[in-house]
């Protein structure tokens, strides 16, 4: 695993806990974009769940968890067709 | 470059495998947060705790920094707050006389107690209207507890308690609906809320309803639990869509009271 995207979950993992969802969202989806097959976003997204959820149903209780997985599913084809994945 | 070996080549997942790779691990991650879920939360306290810590350790000499006019300033809006909460608080203390004498021609008490408990998260860290406390089951703090302000407004009420933290879950939630009284005619009305403090209220288009008006929780506490902040009214509907919101910000607060 490089240095790169051990760097970028450390700082997911400081923003999610010290900083507004409108950061840490945002930046988890890039890094998703950004780094191939990114599941580290699902485990952040479930952590969310677990700090900030407020249960429910299942799709309340694991909302990011569910987004975060759909965003890397989504990512697995499309990151072919992307210019910077050339 | 010509070789006499092989190159190996790093093997990748194949076209199903990177699909099950990522449902493989959601699951996994589902399994282990259920059982670890108090542990974390217990875990992430002094963590918070440490937030709010380093905070006040940059303020300070942000503060060595502001201009002698700006500290002025914040001087005399400070001083008209003060006049302002001291005017408030007589009145408040009028009307919870008069709030003890109507609850003792009922027969019932008037609540005391409650146990303070500081807020380490809400939102927007939060991405949902809910506080993190750092009270939990060995202070007493049990699911179902009735929380507010420092003011004595009603803001929402426990649904997680653990170790050494709970979750409050605020009135304004967004889709949670709450009984509550306008209290411009006593009318019963249900809050729905709408996420960042906010509520919705659906009212007949005729009832009268102005900004800064007052709704208040059911019940005989009667506290209060939002203000009219908009009206919006269009001349098919036979309703009229009444935003209220908490009457603290949420954001700014330090502290609640639990009972």
């Amino acid at each position: 695993m490089n240095n790169k995207r051990i760097s970028v979950g450390i700082v997911n993992l400081v923003l999610i806990i010290f900083t507004p969802y409108w950061l840490y969202i945002p930046v988890l989806l890039l890094s998703i974009v950004i780094f191939p097959l990114y599941v580290e976003a699902i485990v952040f997204g479930a952590f969310i769940d677990i700090l900030y959820g407020h249960g429910g149903s299942f799709f309340n209780m694991h909302t990011f968890g569910i987004l975060f997985l759909t965003a890397v599913l989504i990512m697995i084809p499309l990151r072919n067709r992307l210019r910077f994945n050339a | 470059m010509k070789t006499n070996y092989l190159l190996k080549s790093r093997s990748k997942p194949s076209g199903a495998r990177k699909f099950l790779i990522p449902v493989g691990v959601f699951a996994i991650v589902i399994l282990l947060s259920i059982v670890f879920k108090g542990s974390i939360m217990r875990a992430m306290r002094p963590i918070w705790k440490s937030d709010d810590v380093i905070t006040g350790i940059f303020k300070g000499p942000i503060k060595y920094f502001e201009s002698k006019n700006s500290l002025l300033k914040e001087n005399e809006e400070l001083k008209a707050k003060i006049d302002d909460y001291e005017s408030l608080i007589i009145s408040a203390r009028s009307i919870e006389k008069r709030n003890e004498e109507l609850l003792a021609l009922l027969g019932r008490e008037q609540e005391t107690g409650g146990k303070a408990a500081g807020i380490i998260a809400h939102p927007p860290e939060t991405p949902y209207d809910i506080l993190i406390v750092d009270a939990g089951r060995s202070q007493g703090i049990d699911v179902g507890m009735k929380v507010e302000s420092a003011e004595g407004y009603a803001l929402g009420d426990v649904s997680e308690s653990y170790a050494t933290t709970a979750r409050v879950n605020l009135y304004s939630l967004s889709g949670r609906k709450t009984d509550a009284v306008l209290e411009r005619g006593m009318i019963p009305i249900i809050l729905e809320g709408a996420g960042g403090g906010n509520f919705h209220v659906a009212l007949p288009r005729d009832m009268v309803v102005v900004e800064g008006d007052r709704i208040l929780i059911a019940g005989l506490s009667g506290k209060l639990i939002a203000v009219v902040g908009g009206i919006s009214l269009k001349p098919t509907d036979s309703f009229k869509e009444v935003i209220a919101r908490l009457p603290v910000n949420v954001s700014s607060i330090n502290e609640v009271i639990i009972r």
